[in-house]
Parts: structure tokens; sequence; C-alpha cells
């Protein structure tokens, strides 16, 4: 998932640049952990 | 976001797409410094990642990863089994979408059109074609077209296909069979649970394949694809469907194949996790 493979394009196109794509996924990823 | 969380980029790997993965992580690790976090970690992975990540002890894993193991559901079982959250769809998501045949059997029966195919003997395919040409062979469980071949009546494979020449039967010991779909090559993204559009991609050569699909100007990305408003709405509701039913997260990108003198698009390939991003 370089910045300039198919799924960061569509995202820009949607407004969405490289970094926070990458942040939203990450923002995902934890969407689920519960505090320790 | 705390930014100050520990990220592990998880790239590199042993699979065909190694380098790829490395292009991939190299490019996530320099987002996420540019965005400000402090603690970011990247890891090319090896057999050991285990005890590698049990002393890193990081909060999240971005999973950079393309292909066997990184892709396939294996990487996902040890950080599930590690209680490490990771970025992309979990284990069994992961275990289905990278077989073909498991991916169509999933989504076929829910509407989602995909090409009948059949598996077959890699050694078969010497003794005549498995179906009429052209047709293309792919192996199950591989993404960025590795080890892709069309089969035509006027490719110099052979009739029927010769051992010596050079292809997928030389690699894979079984391979699917599918009818070649005429037609233009799209793509759809989706996005945690949108789909954000709609890409054509136009290789200079005859094929999207794994070079089309990673040297700089090989091929033309149209973004958003010039196609009718209708057929663009139908493969993104595809898209979002597939990604939906296969329980997939974070992000995933479905391939189809349209030809504008037929109604309906049909999708050809989907993707949970980041390869071909």
């Amino acid at each position: 998932m370089t910045a300039l493979s198919l799924v960061p394009e569509q995202a820009k196109q949607r407004g969405i640049d490289y970094g926070e794509l990458v942040e939203r996924l990450i923002a995902d990823a934890l969407k689920d952990v519960k505090a320790p | 976001m705390n930014k100050d969380m520990h990220v592990v980029v998880l790239m590199g790997g042993w699979s065909a797409e190694r380098p790829v993965s490395l292009m991939s992580g190299e490019g996530v690790v320099a987002a996420l410094n540019e965005r400000g976090f402090t603690n970011v970690t990247p890891v090319d992975m090896d057999p050991n990642i285990g005890a590698v990540l049990t002393a890193l002890r990081p909060d999240v894993v971005f999973n950079a990863l393309h292909g066997t193991p990184g892709e396939d559901g294996t990487v996902q079982g040890m950080l599930d089994l590690m209680q490490i959250p990771y970025t992309h769809s979990g284990c069994t998501t992961s275990a289905i979408a990278i077989d073909k045949e498991l991916t169509k059997a999933v989504l076929v029966p829910h509407g989602i059109r995909m090409p009948t195919g059949k598996m077959v003997d890699s050694a078969s395919l010497y003794e005549g074609d498995p179906m009429a040409r052209p047709y293309v062979l792919k192996p199950v469980n591989e993404g960025s077209s590795v080890g892709v071949a069309i089969v035509t009546d006027s490719c110099n494979y052979g009739h029927p296909i010769s051992a010596k020449a050079t292809g997928p039967w030389q690699q894979f010991e079984r391979l699917l069979a599918e009818p070649f779909i005429k037609g233009r090559e799209l793509t759809v993204a989706v996005l945690i649970d949108e789909a954000l559009c709609v890409t054509e991609l136009v290789p200079h050569g005859e094929f999207y394949d794994f070079a089309a699909k990673y040297t700089d100007g090989e091929t033309d990305h149209i973004c958003p694809a010039e196609v009718p408003a209708a057929i663009a709405k139908a493969m993104m509701d595809m898209a979002l469907a597939a990604h939906r039913l296969l329980g997939c997260k974070g992000a995933s990108r479905c391939d189809f194949r349209w030809d504008d003198e037929r109604a309906k698009p049909g999708s050809t390939c989907l993707r949970s996790t980041p390869s071909r991003e």
C-alpha cells in the first residue's frame, strides 16, 4: 500500500490523503480494544 | 488518537511479493512519522516474528505484508493469540479471501457474479486444455497476478501446453482455470464500510500483470473511471456487499471486468489485506 497504490488513489479522490488513510486503518484496528 | 502509542509496521516476509510489501511498509512508516507518531518500529518479518513481537510489545500492528503468511490468516492468527490488535482483516476472513475458490464459495450464493472456474492438476495441461480457449490460469492463493497466464489460440504455449513453455504450470502443482472475460479492468476499494469509487486500469501491454501493477508508467489509472453511473454504482454495491459478506476489516479491494457490450459487470477477485491497495 504505497501512496500510489489503488486504495490510496481512490481515498485521495474522496479527499483522504495517504497519511490520514493509514491513521484511519489504525483507528479501525483499535476500535474494539477494551481499556485494561 | 494517541500518537505516542507503539506501532509496529510488519513488512517484507518471504512471499513472492516481498519487494512490494517492503515498499508498502516503508511508505506507511514514513506517513506515520510525518503525522507525528513518535514510536514507530518497522519490522521485516522472519520466522522468529513471535519472539520479536513479544520483545517489542506493540500497542498495534500495521500489517503491510503481502502474500502468505501475512495475508492468508497465519499472521492474523498469531496476533490474535498474542492479543495484539492489527489493521485489516482477521484470521478467518483472510484465510477465505486469499483462496479464490473459497471466496467464490462464499460470495456467489449471495449474488456476487464471479467466473465459473475449475481446479486442474498442472500436469494435466500437457495433455489437453481444461476448457475452451481463451482461458486464464492462476494459482489459487497468490496475489498481484503472480503466476497468472492467459492461454489463447495464438499464444506460444503450444497446443496442448508444452511442458517446456514457461508458465505457472512449472511452479504450481494445481491451478485455477477460468474462462477469459473480455472487457475493461476495473477496481473498487472499500474503506472501513464505504465503497470509495471505481478506477479503470489500462495496461500498456496486453495484460494487467505483476509488472504492469508495480512498474511506474506501465499502467494508466483512470480515477474515477469513465463508466456509466449505473455501472459504477453496481460495482460499488457489489464490492461493499463482498466486503461485508466476507467480514473484511479496514480496507479491501474488489476487481471487476466489464464489457461495454454486456449489461452487467462481474467480479474477478477480492483482496482483503493491504496487497494491491
